[in-house]
């Protein structure tokens, strides 16, 4: 059996089901091994003999993670039998030392298999373009190696896990299954999110026994999952691929380009966090509370605030284990002082943050994927980023001078509608063909721009018909309704789990039925691959 | 007390989750009795291509060609009928398995009497999951699944203006046409070798399946191999021509018959995966010409039963050349 989506018959009408029946059946101590069993049996669905790339670096954390609890055991006996100041400073030195060269090790191998596997005919290709530049005509073949599905995920786990034993965040866990479990738990392998140890290993290997209310709850999450991924994303999908793939064939005004990323955004959206619906759905189901990827990103009022509403464990992972600790560093501490000095306290910790963001970045772009086109998606939100920062203090003063209200509706809307606007563009350069591609679309975008095409029927000749389009429409509000809601603060599951079950019944019944019907799936329909697998 | 009063909750949420389970499998039987087959014949999907071959009338079709993207992208019957006067469909879908192709040959044969059928052969090697047989069972027994797209039919909103043109029959009759070109470098994809490329073993017998089913209705069956450098190579060619010996039908591969003049360069729209409208008509006009003296199909040209067919060369010539012109 392969597995390739989540949303499939394979996953949701065999894996899933047989999964939970053995969970619910067997001992309680048996149920973590369950688990076990049943993640490693779907890695080897979607990557076969790959595996072996999980069970090393699985192994390799466990092991580094026990010898840093060992050398920080070691460290406090040796402290305590210590006589002098002296002594105990060249302890700690020695101690400490040995601890960096462990966690450098265990961060430089993982990330070396991830660099090697994902990324190397990238850097080959681009070290032969450049050769070619200087006038070296001898090329370098481009390696060829396979990747598993889900390395660039369980990478950031591995490397999440040691650093927080080092940070002494968590204390090493002794049990391999229990780590094992946390490196590769099922559902989250293939797209995310990432997890923390403290997040969730404890949890997955309680065994914990399925509940009436967490499976209704995790059935209606993947129910809500499919409908955004089968009648919202698959929907989009002939569009979006026509449009990017003919803009030039059929010379598309930039209105029809503008479309074209309005929709892959909208479509990116409904299939990653879809996904992560069913994701979410399915540990629920487990008992297990894996935590949220998005938060409304769309309500977003600035680039910065977007980025903590979209994919949101990646945003902490970087926050938390590139830019804290690069604005957290001697070097950028210093300098944060020296401009204090010179720039004040409003702009003085900038070029800090600056740095750091650009760290960031480039690794975010890097890890959407090997390409130049990439890069320059993250370079575009560094870009924006930064800018917003450097030019806030300024926007401040200019609001408050012509007395405009940021909190009111009017100022809000029109931030709110700015940043789709910015993130459609950078979602345009991140589905372009490469940096070439994304540029001539940026051309076609800003030089050939009109809103005829979106009138004069030409929309409609992209895949879309009328039919299409009323029931994207109605697709589209009924996610924004339960968007809206949850701003409010109002849980949509909650709100229908109270109503009496002739309401309730008919709204999950109507769940279901309405993607059945309206999905875009069978012949014909060409589904999206799931986006994030490749990343 | 306490230990009865859980287990009186377990069994209410127990047959609540039963109750609702067979509530939808209720709601999707009903929903099977609006959406199946039958209300497919007189109107047909715009963006199911392959179905349009039930709108068909009944006993027309001389010929029919199944596979996937590699044939409707290859033969035009518009060009051929227009050259030999034998009417053809092409039922074929993107990445399309061998499980579909398997049921729309059944579908089309309730309803056709072609004299021949073609299958496309790449779909013969697409791998597919394990899961598809118990998928293509799904959909045999609730209709909903695979003709759910018939909602488009219900029109309350008065959205088909023109009816013809949505409740259609296909006017290219199953052909995609485009003019893009995108040239490929791969032109030496025929490498003779001696290999053979493995056919799933689920897939083989999907194939056993369409030949005895053909057999029973009493039409012949014919391999055909559109030109393809991305998707073809000899390997495959020579797996085809073994199975073909083995069952005792006709294989020709269009990928080894030079005379077609396909050019690599100027006929294909990405790069060699699918030839373009040019390559189309060059295929057509070459395969057009074996089927007509290799099957001896009837001449439908100066028949008035078949006006529409003969109506058609003009609707076709509108739609290649106007969008030719875009290009």
């Amino acid at each position: 059996m392969k597995i390739t989506s989540y949303i499939s018959v394979a996953y949701l009408a065999i894996f899933l089901p047989a999964a939970l029946l053995l969970y619910t059946i067997i001992p309680k101590k048996a149920r973590p091994f369950v688990l076990l069993i049943a993640s490693y049996v779907f890695f080897w669905f979607i990557s076969e003999f790959l595996i072996a790339y999980l069970i090393f670096t699985t192994l390799c954390v466990y092991l580094l993670a026990l010898w840093l609890d060992k050398l920080k055991a070691k460290r406090k006996t040796l402290l305590e039998g210590a006589e002098s100041k002296e002594e105990k400073k060249r302890i700690k030195t020695k101690n400490t030392r040995a601890q960096r060269w462990i966690i450098v090790f265990g961060i430089v191998i993982n990330v070396a298999i991830l660099a090697v596997l994902k990324y190397s005919p990238f850097f080959v290709s681009s070290l032969n373009t450049a050769l070619r530049f200087a006038g070296v005509n001898e090329a370098l073949a481009p390696p060829k190696f396979m990747a598993p599905i889900g390395i660039s995920f369980y990478t950031l786990q591995a490397v999440s896990y040691i650093h927080d034993v080092y940070k002494e965040k968590i204390g090493a866990d002794k049990n391999l299954g229990r780590v094992a479990l946390f490196m590769s738990f099922f559902p989250i392998i293939m797209e995310g999110p990432i997890c923390r140890y403290s997040d969730t290993a404890h949890a997955l290997w309680s065994g914990e026994r399925l509940h009436y209310t967490n499976a209704c709850f995790g059935a209606q999450r993947i129910a809500f999952g499919a409908l955004k991924k089968m009648v919202i994303a698959d929907r989009l999908n002939v569009f979006v691929t026509t449009a990017f793939k003919d803009y030039e064939a059929f010379d598309y005004d930039g209105g029809l380009v503008l479309l074209g990323a309005i929709l892959y955004t909208v479509e990116l959206y409904m299939e990653f966090s879809g996904t992560i619906d069913v994701v979410i759905g399915s540990g629920e189901m487990f008992g297990v509370k894996i935590p949220e990827n998005f938060r409304q990103p769309f309500f977003s009022k600035s680039i910065s605030e977007f980025w903590q509403r979209w994919h949101i464990t990646l945003g902490t992972w970087f926050r938390d284990y590139i830019f804290y600790p690069v604005t957290m560093s001697k070097g950028m501490k210093k300098l944060t002082k020296k401009c204090r000095k010179k720039l004040g306290r409003d702009y003085g910790p900038l070029p800090a943050s600056i740095i750091a963001f650009f760290c960031v970045w480039a690794c975010n772009g890097l890890w959407h994927g090997a390409g130049w086109q990439f890069i320059m998606f993250g370079m575009y939100h560094f870009v924006l980023i930064s800018l917003g920062a450097l030019i806030l203090p300024l926007s401040n003063k200019c609001l408050a001078k012509c007395h405009i209200d940021r909190n009111k509706f009017p100022y809000k809307a029109f931030t709110i509608l700015r940043t789709a606007l910015l993130v459609c563009i950078g979602e345009m350069m991140f589905n372009s063909r490469g940096a070439k591609d994304s540029i001539n679309l940026m051309r076609v975008l800003f030089t050939k721009f009109t809103f005829k095409s979106w009138f004069d029927g030409s929309v409609l000749t992209l895949g879309l018909d009328p039919h299409d389009i009323i029931i994207l429409c109605i697709a589209i509000a009924i996610v924004l309704a339960v968007g809206i809601m949850k701003e409010r603060g109002i849980s949509p599951r909650e709100w229908v789990a109270q109503r009496p079950i002739f309401v309730r019944w008919p709204i999950y019944m109507a769940l279901v039925l309405f993607t059945v019907v309206f999905g875009a799936y069978g012949a014909g329909y060409i589904p999206i691959d799931p986006i994030y697998a490749n990343f | 007390m306490k230990k009865l009063k859980f287990e009186k909750q377990t069994i209410k949420k127990a047959v609540a989750s039963v109750v609702f389970v067979l509530l939808a499998i209720g709601m999707i039987v009903l929903l099977s009795l609006f959406f199946n087959e039958e209300r497919l014949e007189t109107q047909t999907l715009k963006d199911v291509k392959p179905y349009s071959v039930l709108a068909e009338p009944d006993n027309t079709l001389d010929a029919v060609i199944f596979g996937d993207s590699e044939a409707f992208a290859a033969f035009s019957p518009v060009e051929m009928y227009n050259k030999y006067g034998f009417t053809s469909f092409v039922c074929a879908s993107a990445s399309q398995y061998i499980t579909l192709t398997e049921s729309f040959v059944r579908e089309t044969l309730e309803h056709q009497k072609p004299k021949v059928i073609f299958l496309e052969t790449n779909a013969i090697f697409r791998k597919m999951n394990s899961t598809k047989p118990l998928e293509s069972a799904i959909d045999a027994q609730f209709p909903v699944f695979p003709y759910h797209n018939l909602w488009k039919n219900f029109d309350p909103l008065n959205i088909n203006e023109n009816e013809n043109d949505y409740c259609f029959r296909d006017d290219l009759k199953g052909f995609k046409y485009t003019a893009i070109v995108n040239k490929s470098d791969n032109k030496d994809y025929m490498k003779k070798t001696k290999e053979k490329q493995k056919i799933p073993a689920t897939n083989t017998s999907y194939v056993y399946s369409i030949y005895e089913y053909c057999q029973e209705k009493g039409v012949e069956l014919v391999f055909v191999s559109a030109p393809s450098t991305v998707h073809w190579n000899y390997a495959k060619h020579n797996t085809i021509a073994a199975l073909a010996k083995k069952l005792g039908v006709k294989f020709i591969d269009l990928n080894l018959e030079d005379d077609i003049g396909i050019n690599w360069n100027t006929d294909t729209c990405d790069r060699g995966d699918h030839v373009n409208y040019y390559g189309a008509t060059k295929v057509s006009a070459f395969f057009g010409k074996y089927v007509h003296n290799k099957f001896d199909l009837p001449d439908h040209r100066n028949d008035s039963a078949y006006s529409d067919w003969n109506q058609l060369k003009a609707k076709y010539d509108v739609v290649t050349g106007k969008k030719a012109n875009k290009t």
